[in-house]
């Protein structure tokens, strides 16, 4: 008989700290997307909104100047525009929660496609029952996905604008962009790892919830795109601002904003707290059942 | 005691029994596997993923305990001896094998490195050296197979769960997993195996422990198993090239119930009476040249498992 060499001595039993196992958790949810052309793809359309404020900051900085006229214009702007001038808060937030620069659309484009699948393609081929078995709790294995998804949405929420204004400091001709922008900083920072921690934490949820990866996608799908309907028609009725914050991705921009000091004076973060903390414990009781495993009989 | 007496695993079931609601799935079921490859038969629904899930931590039991090494099952201890392969075969498509298998190791634990080099070792030694960088989607249902082995025995455990690792490969495939599933035995790991490929099965277990409606029917050798069903009639094929003559001789003896002719063979029908092969080497050696061999028929798993399930 042939014993093929498989040399089964017993291996070590060194217990592992929980990073440990839940890093590679999370970096492998992170790579996901990647792994594909469309992938890539999907995720260069999704920094768009980067790439057009990064010609913007170039030629604010002088460095496209299309015969010198294009600085000038870019200088001169308009009141309304404020959130274009790179040493303002706007121009590194808004492109992420403004609903009205197509942030929203970005946002969940990338998160249907990558976090709101995280858990539920696992359940769909049934992968769960090997993670359980690699001294993964349930409560890691959400963790791990969670850091994982919050690592790859926060590429085109948090690196992206942080890489606008590293890119504004290195390219100005002198301190003054930086003199200008680095107070705020770290509250822009702040403010877009909250949103990016509430909306990844949420997209999670969902799929942690759900039956299948596609059933994952529409459901959160409808969460996001079903309460901003449900903010707007409110608002169309009543025409009282406050409603715009029913909206589950304008709750998220309310924490951001919050933190960043521009918050607009109908926003109320307490009310954001209370939607997005009860949509959380909801979601979290489904969740504690559904991660467990469960046998079919006959 | 021996090196390999001294690490083997012991896999424990002690009156085990598991209700979903109102629904009894397993009622006090007890066995323990010790440096073996053991057999879990039934039917489908008859609770055998139930107890492979029970032994893998991923259920807890209503009643009863399962301990894996001492530990209790589901604990980091007996996760840590344990390895799993379940009844699937939908991996992470867009990874290749060795990425896969090295990524299972580093949720162990491993270092990326160590976690590089078993994988790659483990793959290898299963057969699938050069495919290892393939990605799985392009893999045949046998390398899948071998890559959901690979992930099992990567970390080197003692224990060894194997839910349906022959279903869905060629003859070929199911030899080999075959081959090895019993090389792991000799081994000294203890190793728990269910299918539906009886007489496959049967040719690697030392022991089977057939479960039917969630209860343990039957526990222990094939062929103590047959011998203890007195009930029923065991059947022998004698090879003969006078069939009708053998017959004739045999009619008077009181240990047989039925004939069933054949071109170059008799089929017998027994009672169980004793006497009948001592008889039979009586009239052989009284004619000469009547009976050219004498071949059990019943004594199979499959047998086994039909007697006493219905």
């Amino acid at each position: 008989m042939t014993v093929y060499g498989l040399d089964y001595r017993p291996g070590p039993y060194q217990p592992t700290t929980r990073l440990q196992r839940l890093w590679p958790l999370a970096w492998m949810e992170f790579r996901a997307l990647f792994r594909h052309k469309w992938g890539i793809l999907l995720f260069l359309f999704c920094i768009g909104p980067a790439i057009v404020r990064l010609v913007f900051l170039l030629v604010w900085l002088g460095v496209l100047s299309f015969d010198g006229r294009a600085r000038h214009v870019a200088h001169d702007v308009p009141n309304e525009f404020q959130g274009f001038i790179p040493t303002n808060v706007g121009f590194y937030v808004e492109p992420v929660v403004a609903m009205e620069q197509g942030a929203f659309f970005f946002f969940l484009l990338l998160s249907a496609m990558t976090s709101a699948r995280a858990i539920a393609r696992d359940r769909g081929t049934n992968a769960l029952e090997l993670f359980w078995t690699r001294g993964i709790s349930p409560t890691g294995y959400f963790l791990g996905k969670w850091f994982g998804s919050f690592l790859l949405l926060g590429c085109m929420t948090i690196a992206a604008p942080v890489a606008l204004w590293a890119i504004g400091t290195v390219l100005a001709e002198d301190w003054s962009f930086l003199t200008d922008t680095v107070a705020f900083m770290p509250r822009v920072v702040l403010g877009l790892t909250v949103f990016t921690v509430v909306l990844s934490g949420l997209s999670v949820l969902v799929s942690a919830s759900s039956s299948s990866a596609n059933v994952a996608m529409i459901l959160w799908c409808g969460l996001l795109a079903g309460s901003l309907a449900l903010s707007g028609a409110m608002w169309g009725i009543t025409h009282d601002d406050q409603c715009r914050q029913y909206s589950v991705f304008e709750c998220a921009s309310t924490l951001a904003r919050a933190c960043t000091g521009t918050l607009p004076s109908y926003a109320s973060v307490g009310g954001a707290l209370a939607e997005l903390g009860g949509l959380g414990a909801v979601l979290l009781v489904i969740v504690r059942r559904r991660l467990r495993t469960t046998e079919a009989i006959a | 005691m021996t090196d390999a007496a001294a690490q083997r695993a012991v896999l424990e079931f002690a009156g085990v029994s598991k209700w979903y609601g109102q629904v009894s799935a397993l009622m006090d079921v007890g066995f323990r596997v010790a440096g073996e490859v053991v057999g879990l038969v039934g039917r489908n629904g008859a609770g055998k993923s139930t107890l492979m899930k029970l032994a893998a931590g991923l259920l807890r039991p209503s009643l009863g305990s399962v301990h894996v090494d001492g530990a209790v099952a589901g604990s980091r201890a007996a996760n840590a001896v344990l390895g799993y392969t379940p009844d699937f075969d939908r991996l992470y498509e867009r990874l290749s094998g060795r990425e896969f298998v090295s990524w299972m190791l580093r949720l162990d634990g491993w270092s990326g490195r160590a976690a590089r080099e078993r994988a790659g070792e483990v793959l290898d030694e299963l057969g699938l050296g050069a495919n290892m960088h393939r990605r799985i989607r392009e893999y045949s249902k046998g390398m899948r197979q071998r890559v959901r082995l690979g992930q099992a025995l990567a970390h080197r455990p003692r224990v060894l769960l194997l839910d349906e690792p022959m279903t869905g490969l060629d003859p070929v495939a199911r030899h080999d997993i075959a081959t090895r599933i019993l090389a792991f035995g000799r081994m000294g790991m203890s190793v728990l195996v269910s299918s539906h490929v009886l007489h496959e099965l049967e040719a690697i277990v030392d022991r089977v422990a057939l479960i039917h409606q969630g209860r343990l029917v039957a526990e222990g050798k094939v062929t103590e198993l047959r011998g203890q069903l007195k009930g029923q009639p065991h059947r022998v094929r004698l090879g003969s090239q006078q069939p009708r003559q053998l017959a004739a001789r045999l009619v008077g003896l009181p240990q047989v119930v039925a004939f069933e002719m054949r071109d170059a063979a008799l089929d017998v029908s027994l009672n169980g009476q004793p006497g009948f092969y001592s008889d039979l080497t009586r009239i052989g050696a009284e004619v000469g040249n009547l009976v050219d061999g004498v071949r059990p028929l019943d004594d199979s798993l499959a047998s086994v498992f039909g007697y006493l399930v219905g």
